[in-house]
């Protein structure tokens, strides 16, 4: 049943007094524009086909017409805008500087590594071959306090990534 | 700035790929073909020329480190911004932005300009003040809003682009955009009104 066989059929109550048949009849229930759709076709983002199949759509709405124009025209003038160019020292050694940030991070990790193994190799060295308990006792208390600073930090800084709400996107 | 596709999506994954291996100077060649976009990417969060340098550099830096993990054949951009945003977000999140639209309208219409001069002086103004409604109209969008549009229209990137840097769906995208201008149509509306 279409929407003219519904519209005549429907009791007279139910369109009001003296409302005529006909006039219930030109009462055309306004039909949104798919707006993603619009917006695709706008930006040039719909396929061949569906621009088409957009466009077919388009001729049956005129309606969307005015719609269409004014989000056109702001895109057009949105387009218009771009970011002022920066100044070109911006760019004076610009990927140097992040060669030096990357050479310097990796350099310490190195650097970092060796020193811990080296610290508790003479760790060990001491304790074994110090011939006085109290020198034992002190290295050992150093090496332990030391340890447990570390741990400490390393605890501190995993829960602070825990908590970071953007880490997701950092992965 | 416009920005060009800098590299075919196979010479991409060459790059990726070797940059994965540890070599530098192929990440070197990512980051010269990427630089002006990251740049603007960090502009529109930052509204600041210094930290956008120094926020696009670290997120290189960060990228470089997590290399990686990244999936091979996908496109480096969205990935690259996913953590050019989080570092932006971080650093507004931390220090605050360091300026703001209601402290200086003529500040922020700096950043902008019509791109091609008409020629005729009036005109040009004319189009100089619209492009200065409009910034402040963008500014005033909700922050997902202002993000979409420079996205799409400073950054350049594509609907696929963006779906994959914000991780939503396409369709996603296509209606944040619609409601994206629609309110920066009804933000001009008001200001042509003088409300």
């Amino acid at each position: 049943m279409d929407r003219t066989e519904r519209g005549a059929n429907q009791p007279e109550s139910a369109g009001g007094l003296g409302r005529l048949p006909d006039q219930r009849v030109m009462k055309v229930k306004h039909v949104e524009p798919p707006h993603e759709k619009m917006m695709a076709y706008l930006d040039g983002e719909l396929p061949e086909k569906a621009r088409l199949q957009f466009e077919r759509l388009l001729e049956k709405h005129p309606e969307w017409r005015v719609e269409m124009a004014d989000m056109a025209a702001l895109i057009g003038a949105t387009k218009q805008l771009k970011l002022k160019p920066p100044a070109a020292k911006v760019w004076d050694r610009y990927w140097e500087e992040i060669d030096n940030k990357l050479g310097r991070r990796m350099g310490l990790a190195l650097a970092l590594a060796g020193a811990l193994i080296l610290i508790g190799f003479g760790f060990y060295k001491v304790i074994m071959y110090a011939d006085n308990d109290f020198v034992k006792l002190g290295i050992g208390l150093l090496g332990t306090g030391m340890l447990m600073l570390f741990t400490v930090i390393l605890r501190a800084r995993l829960l602070e990534l825990r908590r970071d709400r953007y880490r997701r996107i950092r992965k | 700035m416009a920005f060009e596709p800098p590299f075919s999506p196979e010479e991409e994954r060459r790059l990726l790929a070797r940059a994965q291996r540890g070599d530098r100077h192929a990440f070197g060649e990512l980051v010269e073909a990427y630089k002006e976009r990251a740049f603007a990417g960090a502009l529109s969060l930052t509204q600041n020329y210094d930290d956008a340098r120094d926020l696009s550099q670290d997120a290189f830096v960060k990228a470089f480190k997590a290399i990686k993990r990244f999936q091979l054949g996908r496109p480096f951009y969205p990935w690259y911004y996913r953590i050019l945003r989080n570092l932006c977000l971080t650093h507004l999140e931390r220090h605050g932005p360091k300026r703001r639209v209601s402290l200086e309208l003529l500040v922020e219409v700096e950043h902008v300009q019509f791109e091609a001069p008409t020629g005729d002086v009036v005109e040009d103004i004319q189009r100089q003040q619209m492009a200065a409604h409009l910034r402040v109209a963008i500014e005033k969008l909700k922050p997902e809003f202002k993000e979409i549009i420079a996205m799409k229209h400073f950054e350049e990137m594509s609907y696929e682009e963006i779906a994959q840097a914000l991780k939503i769906p396409i369709g996603t995208v296509m209606s944040r955009l619609f409601h994206a201008r629609k309110a920066l149509g009804e933000l001009m509306r008001e200001h042509v009104d003088g409300r």
